[in-house]
């Protein structure tokens, strides 16, 4: 019987937008996260059993009975809306403001300690550390994750000191004591964030190749109105109300379908009791 | 053999396809724009019974008997199919989303002078990566209620399943790197009320919104689709069009509207103003959960009495078979 699979469908999908919401719920506290919202949509449907052509004369609709396969999950799409703004006082860390992602790199190394490859990430996360790097000889901001912030041009920003007193201006100038020129924090704009693949650890691959600056692909984001805050961090975009809406929302469609499966189970029930006496 | 047996097999069978269209409207409780489909059952076309070998009997009453002819006893219908699943187009709720690439479309467009019902759809279409700076083929043309878009890595506007979106002209609507649009539009894109394409720009020195044409694509593909019961349900939320009246797009609508309007044909507009675009809301399933539910259940009901009659019939016939004739029973 067809409707055993068409609520099996569903379910899978329903529970597929589950994680999602869980997902999301669990990242409520991270900093720069942005929620995804799950979209369902239709399967395939089918004309079946054509029915005898005396029939057709009376009917509005076209030939034969349609019996569609389910649901699925279709996507799951990022909800790009900025998160509030959380004051911390910590003079590395920085809020954008607007639409525009922090490049991060990370380098790759094979087992002779030779550079192979550079990671390159987009990331919302502004909490940054100042901290000695072997590679770079320096000071540098890096991310949890380890990832080196970059400048305006995709280098990494590497100080010969550790810097104190340091400002950062909304147009993303890093100025600092003992520093002979302040440097540009790069903000970049992308034009379809729902492309970029996220890799988790709060970051997305920006996809440029080994060495490629990121102007090859990308514009800065300043053009586009996007400051930068100091001593301020992005909160999640995730709304707990919203989200909990959407659990119970998710919970009675789930509901809702595994009592059709036990409708539709009973009804198979029925029909192999025909001949049980 | 007994004339109930295959009755009631008919009806168990047309319940188990009344049960799966119910159950796909559940399954699709959360999918945006989806329209329920609502199973018809039809009886099986009308018999006369009529008694074999009898010309004695009695009259029915309003049915005469004809002398040398069998004895007409009634109408019989030996069943019951379902014929056909109804969409029923209401308007779903409408949910925010707050992304700048779902739509909902509300209408409430008067039916046409013929009194044949009208609904609005998004025209969408699937095209080959090498056809995609024409319009799109009038065949490949689908029918969506469906606004919950994205871009692709090409930057065209597109469903969940692919489809491209198109506006007024059937193009497929490119709001990044479009070669014609200068800048990318991306998630700059303002679509307004009356589904016209917009750029919004913020002025650096006065911060205002601005807002700018697309050069490309004036206008959202909005498709009037007169008598949209005819339109086939292809899955995967879109429609084919197969009707005789053909769809008019929404400018064409709205000049004819004007014209009649002009020329005194009606008083009250029938299109213009009587449907909406709103960007960051989405229209959500018009499934009923608890009238599907009660549906489920007296379906469950129905098929269990008529497995009841089969049971009660086949007991008639164990009847015949093994108790009449036999001797010293």
């Amino acid at each position: 019987m067809q409707s055993l699979n068409i609520s099996t469908s569903a379910m899978r999908g329903i529970q597929q937008a589950l994680d999602n919401t869980a997902n999301n719920l669990s990242n409520i506290d991270t900093i720069g996260y942005k929620r995804r919202v799950a979209s369902f949509s239709e399967l395939l449907t089918d004309s079946m059993n054509e029915q005898p052509a005396a029939d057709n004369k009376n009917r509005n609709s076209p030939v034969g009975i349609r019996i569609g396969s389910g649901a699925h999950l279709a996507m799951t799409k990022l909800d790009l809306g900025q998160g509030s703004l959380k004051q911390t006082d910590v003079p590395t860390d920085v809020a954008i403001e607007g639409d525009g992602y922090f490049l991060v790199t990370r380098k790759i190394k094979d087992a002779n300690n030779v550079t192979v490859d550079e990671e390159s990430r987009f990331t919302r996360n502004g909490s940054f550390k100042l901290s000695f790097d072997q590679d770079e000889n320096g000071y540098v901001l890096h991310t949890s994750s380890g990832h080196i912030l970059t400048d305006d041009s995709g280098t990494n920003i590497v100080f010969p000191e550790p810097v104190k007193n340091i400002s950062i201006s909304p147009d993303g100038a890093f100025s600092a004591d003992g520093m002979p020129a302040p440097v540009k924090i790069g903000v970049w704009n992308v034009e379809n964030p729902d492309q970029l693949k996220q890799v988790g650890e709060n970051l997305f691959d920006a996809e440029l190749a080994f060495r490629a600056g990121p102007q090859s692909k990308y514009t800065s984001a300043y053009d586009n109105g996007v400051t930068l805050l100091q001593g301020a961090l992005e909160s999640s975009n995730v709304s707990m109300t919203e989200e909990m809406s959407q659990l119970v929302n998710i919970q009675r469609a789930y509901q809702l379908n595994s009592r059709a499966v036990g409708i539709s189970d009973q009804m198979m029930g029925i029909a192999n009791q025909l001949r049980s006496r | 053999m007994i004339r109930g047996l295959y009755t009631s097999a008919s009806g168990m069978l047309a319940l188990q396809n009344r049960q799966e269209s119910l159950a796909n409207n559940l399954a699709n409780i959360n999918t945006p724009g989806f329209k329920q489909d609502v199973g018809v059952m039809r009886a099986f076309p009308e018999q006369l019974l009529s008694r074999m070998n009898d010309h004695e009997g009695l009259d029915v009453p309003g049915i005469p008997t004809m002398p040398g002819q069998p004895a007409i006893i009634g109408r019989l219908h030996t069943g019951v199919y379902m014929s056909e699943a109804l969409p029923n187009f209401a308007q779903g709720d409408i949910e925010e989303t707050r992304n700048p690439y779902d739509l909902a479309l509300m209408d409430n467009i008067q039916p046409d002078q013929n009194g044949n019902e009208r609904r609005l759809f998004y025209s969408v279409a699937r095209i080959e990566q090498a056809n995609l700076a024409q319009p799109a083929q009038q065949e490949d043309i689908r029918y969506t209620r469906n606004g919950n878009w994205s871009v692709n890595s090409e930057g065209y506007l597109v469903t969940a399943e692919g489809y491209y979106v198109l506006d007024s002209s059937n193009q497929a609507i490119r709001i990044n790197h479009d070669p014609a649009l200068g800048t990318n539009v991306g998630q700059n894109l303002k679509i307004n009320e009356r589904g016209e394409m917009m750029q919004v720009t913020i002025d650096p020195i006065t911060k205002e919104e601005q807002y700018t044409a697309l050069p490309t694509h004036a206008r959202l593909g909005l498709a009037v689709v007169t008598d949209p019961q005819k339109l086939v349900r292809e899955g995967t939320n879109v429609f084919r069009f197969e009707g005789d009246i053909a769809v008019e797009g929404i400018d064409l609508a709205e000049a004819n509207d004007q014209a009649a309007l002009a020329a005194g044909t009606y008083n009250t507009p029938m299109v213009e103003g009587r449907f909406g675009t709103q960007q960051g809301w989405r229209e959500r399933s018009n499934v009923d959960p608890s009238q599907t539910m009660t549906s489920m259940m007296s379906v469950l009901r129905a098929y269990e009495a008529n497995q009841r009659v089969i049971t009660t019939i086949d007991g008639t016939l164990e009847k015949a078979a093994n108790e009449i004739g036999r001797v010293n029973g």
